[in-house]
């Protein structure tokens, strides 16, 4: 068998020099190895660090912010051998990270948020009156209410559900947070912190109310909840907050701006269609819907890419529903009925295969050649900044736990 | 003087999107209050950095703070990951002190 690789045992500046050969064939071999050894790299150098920060058979952690906005002050109100806490946020995040991570290791076999052990660590009594709970790229942190219009946002185990799928969706398909592809991130929290409270109550997609953040409202405020993923854009109608502007079809996809005002597209307004997608296709299957739909939702999640849009989430989850249930199965004809419903059209799954162009020679040839060396070198430079984000997240997380130990 | 707050994104994203923001009119304040406003707002602005460009996190928020002052308008914002004290306590004064139009 021919070795296309030079041996990693190569220094780099040899092998960077060697990618610059005039030799085509040198030049090949070499941007290969640089290509393999900063995965390596990579690999040994996070997996090394993650032994000291984050592998912690998803232990938990809350902490409490004392209504500060800075987490590197926040002090520990309970660990997972530690004792309940005084505090019924705390313990409420507390026990709401342990029945979504309960619900994803049961379910799906998943480790928790990366699949393998992560922390989870939760922040409560962030800010002051902060109305509102969010992901901030490793741990989730939840604000109070303001008591006028929200109350506690620990108060909904569906919105602690939503706050760590968003850990799960960054760290399987990394859905980017703009337009399509962020409604559908959105929906996937959405959904999946909804499964999260019907799996917890034992509920069949019938009996479930499809709400999220129904405890967050104070009873001063007519509505039933955020979002409805049964009935999107029926969540609420009264003067303080207007009427839920969420479309559930395609037809009335808002079309808003990619920036903080327009909520980067609509992620929060959008995702409405793919959540009734899914009550749609929970309903018609029936029963359990972390089951059939859950899984092949949470299958088309992992392989979903960044840019992944609701047409190409739609065509992997009718993909999923034939490999998990069989071509033409009901899951899969369910599958197909909701997007339709919702004006998302599931074309007929195209397999397509990636078949490397053969060498003919000529000027075409050597264009192709450049073509690929540039890509590959554009590869050895992202993984590289992948590595060095990672590391950084990776000190970030270690820095924290140092301060939590002092 | 004229100071408006608007708040962006979060979970409740899809209300604030169409919420109008808290406005504070200088002139409508006691002389004292007033004098208050417009000694957050030096420090406010004296603090401000553009933040640079970075993803957005799921869920997070944002703050615009918009100061109509001697015929100029000076804009101001902040995320939560990256606020100074200064628009903080702003941002609090005028969440306490302004109204909804």
């Amino acid at each position: 068998m021919r070795c296309s690789c030079i041996n990693c045992i190569v220094p780099p500046h040899i092998l960077l020099r060697l990618a610059q050969s005039e030799k085509k064939e040198m030049r090949q071999i070499a941007m290969r190895t640089l290509l393999t050894t900063t995965r390596l790299r990579g690999q040994r150098s996070i997996r090394a660090r993650l032994t000291l920060a984050d592998v912690g058979a998803a232990q938990r952690t809350v902490y409490d912010c004392r209504n500060s906005t800075n987490l590197s002050e926040a002090r520990i109100a309970r660990t997972e051998d530690g004792q309940a806490s005084s505090d019924a946020s705390v313990n409420r995040v507390f026990d709401g990270l342990g029945a979504t991570r309960d619900f994803y290791k049961e379910v799906f076999r998943r480790d928790s948020i990366d699949g393998r052990g992560m922390r989870l660590n939760g922040f409560v009594h962030y800010d002051r009156d902060y109305n509102n709970a969010f992901w901030d790229g490793s741990q989730m942190v939840f604000g109070d209410g303001d008591g006028v219009l929200f109350s506690d946002f620990t108060g909904s185990l569906d919105v602690i559900g939503h706050e760590l799928a968003h850990g799960v969706t960054e760290s399987s398909a990394g859905l980017v947070y703009h337009r399509q592809p962020g409604a559908l991130n959105e929906s996937i929290s959405d959904v999946f912190g909804s499964l999260v409270k019907q799996w917890s109550l034992k509920q069949s997609a019938e009996d479930a109310d499809w709400l999220i953040g129904a405890d967050i409202f104070t009873p001063a405020i007519a509505g039933d909840a955020l979002r409805s993923l049964k009935n999107p854009g029926g969540a609420y109608d009264n003067d303080d907050f207007g009427r839920d502007p969420q479309p559930d079809h395609m037809s009335r996809y808002e079309d808003l701006p990619d920036n903080e005002e327009g909520d980067f597209g609509g992620v929060h307004i959008n995702s409405g269609i793919p959540n009734k997608a899914f009550y749609l296709v929970a309903t018609d299957i029936g029963g359990y819907a972390w089951e059939a739909p859950g899984h092949i939702w949470y299958e088309s999640l992992k392989a979903s890419s960044p840019t992944t849009d609701f047409r190409g989430f739609a065509e992997l989850t009718f993909m999923m529903a034939d490999r998990l249930y069989g071509a033409g199965s009901r899951e899969q004809q369910a599958v197909a009925a909701a997007w339709r419903d919702v004006g998302v059209r599931v074309p007929p799954v195209v397999v397509r295969m990636e078949i490397p162009q053969r060498a003919r020679g000529g000027d075409g040839h050597a264009q192709r050649e450049e073509d690929s060396l540039a890509a590959l070198s554009r590869q050895v430079a992202a993984l590289a900044e992948q590595v060095s984000a990672l590391s950084r997240e990776v000190n970030g997380a270690k820095s924290r736990r140092v301060s939590a130990r002092n | 003087m004229i100071v408006s707050l608007s708040k962006h994104g979060g979970l409740a994203a899809g209300i604030r999107l169409r919420q109008p923001p808290v406005v504070v009119d200088a002139k409508a304040l006691p002389p004292q209050a007033a004098r208050d406003l417009a000694v957050m707002v030096d420090a406010a602005v004296k603090a401000d950095e553009p933040a640079p460009p970075t993803e957005p996190h799921p869920d997070s928020m944002s703050y615009t703070i918009t100061v109509e002052r001697d015929g100029t308008t000076v804009t101001l914002k902040a995320r939560n990951s990256a606020m100074s004290s200064s628009f903080r306590e702003l941002r609090d004064w005028i969440e306490g002190h302004g109204r909804r139009n």
